[in-house]
């Protein structure tokens, strides 16, 4: 299925573009993508959305508009629109 | 909330003629701003603009906190400081100039920055906090005692070309824990920004503080504006709070 990634602020600045499709397997969870993201991407990238232990870090997500409980990550389906916001302050 | 008013004066009244005649605000809503009191967490790119504006609208009194003095690559975004005032105290500056803006208003120029030390004190000074600092630890250290003494928190952040937005009712929305449980390990310091950019969130801070305290309007409350300015891209994502937070969760009215 295609899935739909968008980025904000260092996590935009780090892949090179605001949003890219990945082709994932029906099975593929949250987790996983995070994981094909960063695969995808590398260091800079993996940072900012995996742990030490290839878990996600709990950046502010959202699966179509709606944000993600970490505690119960949603099902992806065809179509979905991912959006990942990189952490930012003020200054 | 609840915020004791004071009554105006007819200077007052000529001051504010333009926004008295706001519908759903009137002179209530501005006798709230001027028996109001507001928390600036450093006056920086984002706070100097809250500051300018919150001042501009009549609040009666800002505690603004900030350490340091002033360097030359604040002056892109740090509209409270001057270039003849290089080297001395960011807050010093600032006080001067919102007092050149507003000479009525209370200031109160705290030359540190928020910790676990002093979140305590100085938001319990207050009515309401505005956090534009750029270290997590700070911000986390304001979210806890906001959260813990039920002061709205509004949330400014920015980078780039984009910013957010959000304001925290304790109990009733997510905090900033909810959002991010634990410092982001990849955070900098340092950030590329427009001044323009800390300014346009600034005065969209400034406002929610205004809604809040003048009791008008529908401040950003479980909701958060983004925006990207280079392709002038808005949108509004609702928020939803962490039942395992450990700041918020035991409070119980969920959004």
């Amino acid at each position: 299925m295609n899935i739909t990634v968008e980025y904000t602020a260092q996590l935009k600045a780090r892949t090179g573009c605001s949003d890219e499709t990945f082709e994932v397997d029906s099975s593929c969870d949250l987790p996983a993508l995070f994981s094909a993201i960063a695969g995808r991407h590398g260091d800079p990238v993996r940072e900012i959305v995996l742990d030490a232990q290839d878990t996600p870090v709990q950046v502010l997500c959202f699966v179509n508009d709606k944000q993600v409980d970490w505690g119960a990550p949603p099902q992806l389906a065809e179509g979905a629109k991912i959006t990942i916001m990189s952490p930012i302050s003020g200054g | 909330m609840t915020v004791q008013g004071k009554p105006l004066t007819d200077e007052d009244r000529a001051i504010y003629e333009w926004q008295l005649d706001v519908p759903g605000f009137g002179e209530e809503g501005q006798e709230r701003l001027k028996g109001a009191s507001v928390l600036i967490s450093r006056v920086g790119g984002l706070g100097s603009v809250v500051a300018y504006e919150l001042a501009a609208a009549g609040i009666g009194r800002l505690v603004l906190v900030h350490a340091g003095n002033i360097k030359p690559s604040d002056l892109n975004r740090q509209l409270a400081m001057t270039h003849d005032a290089l080297g001395t105290p960011r807050v010093v500056s600032a006080k001067r100039r919102l007092n050149e803006l507003n000479p009525r208003m209370s200031i109160d120029a705290i030359s540190e920055n928020i910790t676990d030390d002093n979140a305590e004190r100085l938001v319990g000074e207050v009515d309401l906090v505005v956090d534009c600092a750029p270290l997590f630890e700070e911000r986390f250290a304001m979210n806890r005692e906001a959260v813990r003494q039920g002061k709205p928190l509004v949330e400014c952040a920015m980078y780039e070309l984009e910013a957010h937005i959000t304001t925290i009712i304790p109990g009733q929305t997510p905090c900033l824990a909810c959002l991010h449980p634990e410092e982001p390990p990849a955070w900098r310091r340092r950030f590329p920004v427009f001044g323009a950019v800390s300014g346009t969130v600034g005065c969209m801070g400034a406002m929610e503080a205004i809604k809040v305290l003048g009791g008008l309007g529908a401040p950003l409350a479980g909701r958060m504006v983004t925006m990207d300015l280079r392709d002038m891209t808005f949108r509004t994502m609702k928020l939803t709070r962490n039942p395992n937070c450990p700041i918020c969760s035991h409070l119980n009215k969920r959004c």
